[in-house]
Formats: C-alpha cells, sequence, structure tokens
C-alpha cells in the first residue's frame, strides 16, 4: 500500500495567477501499481484543515503539460498514462491560499476501475461519482491525511 | 544465467514494484536483480513498466533487447490484463476486448515473450467478477493469432479448486480440439496457500494496531490442521481466540480465516480467504489435479508473501508443490512473483530485491540444484 507517500512531505506551495496568489499546490502520486489512463481520472477528495475542496476547484498538472481540469482529462486525455513512477502536482484554487504554517492535508482519489463492465461502471460512465464518495479508490479505499509545511 | 533445465525459474518484473515507484531501481537495475538472483527468464509488468506503454517503439525495443543480452537472461511473458473500461464515457465490447488481445500478443512477440499471461474470465473463480474479462469465446479468436505470432496464452489460475476444474479444463479441450496449441492453464501457486500469511500479519499490526500474538495463534491452528492432515476447525479456533480476549482489531483481521468470531459494530461483510473452509481432502484433490496437469500447463507463477527464517514460504507448501510438479512433468518456467511488498511496506521498506534472492534459493533447492 502507498498510502503514507502519495503526498510529497516537501511539496505544499502557494501558486500565483496574474500576479495574486490564487490557490496551493502538493505534489500526488498514483496508488494504483499501474498507474492509468488519464481519462479516467475523476479527480480528488481533497480536504485542508478540514475545510474540502470540490473536483471543479482543482487541477492535474501531469506529463510535463500545464495544470489541467478534471473534465479535460476525462474527454481528451484517453490515450495518455500517467505512470505509476510519476509525480504530478495537484493544484486547489483558493484565493490567497494557504497561511504561513502546518497544514493538515487529506487526499483520496477516484480513479475508475479499469476492469470495467459491472453494471456499477455503467453508470459511472454517465455520471462520474463525486470522488469524495470513495468511489474507483483502487488501491487506497481511505482518506490519507499528511501534515505538511507550507514552503515558500 | 541460460540453462537446458526442463524447469526454468524467472521473475515477474511485479515482484520489484517498490523500488520502481519510489525510484530506488530504474527498469534495467530491476532486471539486473532478477539476473543477480539467478533467474533466466523475464516477466515483464506491461503498462507499469514499459514507459512507452501501450505503443512501444521500435528504439524501445532495441533497448530492451540490449539489457536481455547483457544480463543473459530472456523474455519470457507480457502481463495481459482485461480493461474493459478503457475511456470514461464508453466500455469495450467484445470485438474492442479481442483487439486489446491482439495488441499484446503483437508486443509480446516484438519484446520476445513466448507467452502473454491472460486475465481469461475464470481467473479467481467461475464467475469471478461483475466484469466481464477475456472470455472463451475472445480466446478462441485469439488463437489463431497466438499461433501465427508463436505466443501462448497462458491463463493464470488464481481459484481455491485449481487447475482441475472443468471450467479451466475447458480451455485445454479448446487446443486439443482445435489443434492449435497455443492456449493454457497457468498455475499461480496461491490457490495452495494453506494459513493466513505473516505479511498480514505484519500489516495488520503496523495498521490496525492487532495483536501479533493473537494472530498467530490463529494462523498456528491452521497451520497444525495443514500438516496434520486433518480438517481446520474453525468454530474450535474461534472459541480459543476468544479466550485470548482479542481486541476489536484482532478479530477484524481474523474475519477472513475465522467467519464465525464475533465482529464489532458497523462490520462490512468482505470476501473470505480461500482456505478457510477448505478441509484435507480438499488439499489432496488440488495437488491430484496439479500432478494430473503439471505436463500440459504452460506457465507458474511461485508466489509468496514472506519467506520464515527457515527459508521456507510461509503460507504455502513449496516441497509439495515442487514435488508434484517434477514428478507430474511440468516442463516450463516458474517465475517468482512476490506480492509482500504492497503488504509489508506500510510497515517500512520491504526489501523486494532479497525477498526474491531467497525465494530462488530455495526454489533451486526443491529443485536439487543447491
Amino acid at each position: 500500500m502507498y498510502d503514507s507517500f502519495l503526498i510529497r512531505s516537501d511539496s505544499l506551495e502557494n501558486f500565483e495567477e496574474n500576479g495574486k496568489v490564487a490557490g496551493f499546490k502538493f505534489s500526488v502520486r498514483i496508488a494504483n501499481y499501474r498507474g492509468c489512463f488519464l481519462g479516467l481520472h475523476n479527480g480528488y477528495y481533497c480536504e485542508v484543515d478540514g475545510v474540502s475542496y470540490p473536483r471543479e476547484a482543482q487541477r492535474l498538472a501531469v506529463n510535463g503539460k500545464p495544470p489541467r481540469s478534471f473534465e479535460e482529462l476525462m474527454k481528451h486525455a484517453v490515450l495518455e498514462h500517467w505512470d505509476m513512477q510519476d509525480e504530478a502536482f495537484l493544484y486547489v484554487y483558493k484565493e490567497g491560499g494557504l497561511e504561513k504554517g502546518t497544514h493538515r492535508v487529506g487526499i483520496l482519489e477516484s480513479i475508475l476501475g479499469a476492469y470495467g463492465s459491472s453494471p456499477r461502471d455503467e453508470e459511472y460512465v454517465k455520471n462520474p461519482p463525486d470522488p469524495s464518495l470513495g468511489i474507483g479508490t483502487g488501491k487506497t479505499s481511505v482518506v490519507c491525511y499528511y501534515d505538511l509545511e507550507l514552503q515558500g | 544465467m541460460k540453462t537446458n533445465y526442463d524447469i526454468k525459474l524467472g521473475v515477474s518484473l511485479y515482484s520489484y514494484q517498490d523500488n520502481y515507484y519510489f525510484h530506488r531501481h530504474d527498469l534495467e537495475g530491476c532486471i539486473a536483480a532478477a539476473a543477480g538472483a539467478g533467474a533466466e527468464g523475464i516477466e515483464v509488468f506491461s503498462d507499469a513498466m514499459i514507459p512507452e506503454w501501450p505503443y512501444v517503439s521500435d528504439a524501445w525495443i532495441d533497448k530492451w533487447n540490449g539489457w536481455m543480452q547483457r544480463y543473459d537472461v530472456e523474455p519470457v511473458c507480457l502481463d495481459h490484463f482485461s480493461d474493459r473500461m478503457m475511456w470514461h464515457d464508453k466500455q469495450l465490447t467484445d470485438e474492442e476486448m479481442f483487439e486489446r488481445g491482439v495488441m499484446y500478443i503483437k508486443l509480446a512477440r516484438r519484446l520476445g515473450c513466448k507467452a502473454i499471461r491472460v486475465l481469461h474470465e475464470e481467473h479467481i473463480g467461475p464467475k469471478a467478477f461483475v466484469c466481464k474479462l477475456t472470455d472463451y469465446d475472445i480466446i478462441a479468436r485469439l488463437l489463431p493469432i497466438a499461433a501465427e505470432n508463436d505466443v501462448m496464452l497462458a491463463l493464470e489460475v488464481h481459484t481455491s479448486d485449481g487447475v482441475g476444474a472443468p471450467y479451466q479444463q475447458k480451455y485445454i479441450e479448446l487446443a486439443e480440439k482445435t489443434g492449435i496449441p497455443y492456449v493454457g492453464l497457468q498455475q499461480d501457486f496461491s490457490t495452495f496457500s494453506y494459513c493466513l500469511s505473516t505479511a498480514d500479519i505484519v500489516t495488520q499490526v503496523a495498521e490496525s494496531g492487532a495483536n501479533k500474538e493473537v494472530l498467530m495463534a490463529a494462523r498456528e491452528e491452521q497451520r497444525k490442521a495443514y500438516f496434520g492432515k486433518y480438517d481446520f476447525d474453525e468454530a474450535a479456533t474461534a472459541a480459543l481466540i476468544e479466550k485470548l480476549n482479542p481486541s476489536d482489531a484482532d478479530r477484524l483481521a481474523l474475519h477472513s480465516i475465522l467467519p464465525s468470531l464475533k465482529m464489532p459494530a458497523g462490520f462490512v461483510e468482505r470476501r473470505p480467504f480461500h482456505g478457510a473452509s477448505r478441509k484435507a481432502a480438499d488439499y489432496e484433490k488440488l495437488y491430484k489435479d496439479l500432478y494430473d496437469n503439471a505436463s500440459k500447463l504452460v506457465y507458474c507463477h511461485g508466489k509468496f508473501y514472506d519467506i520464515d527464517e527457515n527459508g521456507q514460504v510461509d503460507d504455502m507448501d513449496y516441497p509439495t508443490i515442487f514435488k508434484t510438479l517434477i514428478d507430474g512433468g511440468y516442463k516450463g518456467y516458474i517465475a517468482s512473483e512476490f506480492e509482500g511488498n504492497r503488504r509489508m511496506n506500510m510497515a517500512g521498506w520491504c526489501d523486494e530485491i532479497e525477498y526474491v534472492r531467497k525465494h530462488h534459493k530455495l526454489m533451486r533447492s526443491l529443485l536439487g540444484r543447491e
């Protein structure tokens, strides 16, 4: 299980857009030993200091490309593989970013099962589930928490 | 190191997934580790360890061939997966699943692998998943293509009733009926697991705070039953565990082998350990089926989760499995497939390379080679 290793401990930082702090980001690794095709990545349940941030506020920077929304990944990255060895960055929009100091970050990835073909999957292809439901969590089915010091 | 033995030893690179995930060894390093353990064959873990997967360039194949030469090993098997869910908005049809199978066969040939490990419909039971995997009809369509490419379709059997089950035998009959000997069964040794693995106990102790002594006590009853050749008494073992005042974590950890143990409130039912209800006679039948089918098997996964202080696999009877395969006339590869990593790495770094080395030493000694 990679539950303790999904976020690199020195990776939490604020990020800027148009000269203003627009949110925060941290590194993420995939919990599945096979990697995945990004079209199946359904976003994260992401919680920081008890506040949760929906999929719509999240972007994923992976494979050296600029951050992309999960809607875009699901529609256009169907043949793009996220290798099990590679680190990605999860960008989360929050005006002003995070305060200095240590933050408790919890994540649960929601990647739809590649085996597929169950009635449940049929439903998910039409209506991707909310990542907070703990669906499509592959090899890690619990929210993993990390205490991270804001860098920079 | 190449040999002329009938039974050859290999390593599935799945065994080194933590070394790969945590960047301690790249693919070449994993191949070198397998060669260092004494392996002669390499099973490549397709989508995880081929960076260009699934569109592999000739340049990468050249690099792969170079590694095979440098470390004096040969490619043996490519891992096939039956992924119906490739796209977020549709699932693969049978036709597309067949096409995926063709892709695996062709890539195996380009890599020099003589087999693909196929995730077939019955790989963990007669109706394994709610998902529909690569089923009999798709296998039948793939068969001529496998022959054309000289790649065996090795159907991996993980089930509790082993390779003798009629729903597995139908594939051997398919090869006989069509006269195309390019489909066969692959035995994964996990079928013969007779007790809770110490790898799982390590995980439970590290993750949920279960008591090692309580879990080991239950495991010991399973071991006594297996080696004493009597039926494991689940109710008596549950009663014995109750006397040890088990914690909630202990109860949860033991549910898979002791379903009658009282569970804490809010417990969600899980699939039991496949050996939980097996009787002494069931093991006898499993070994007989293995013996009867040994000469027809096309590949074996030497599955293991942990190795004990005597150098034995802690939850499978390797001496009996090996003797049965040898006596039954098995010819082909046995590839180490270490799965203790995922179970034990929460408790600290799990030295996969050393585990595989020990495993190969055990296998060589069981084959009378050291």
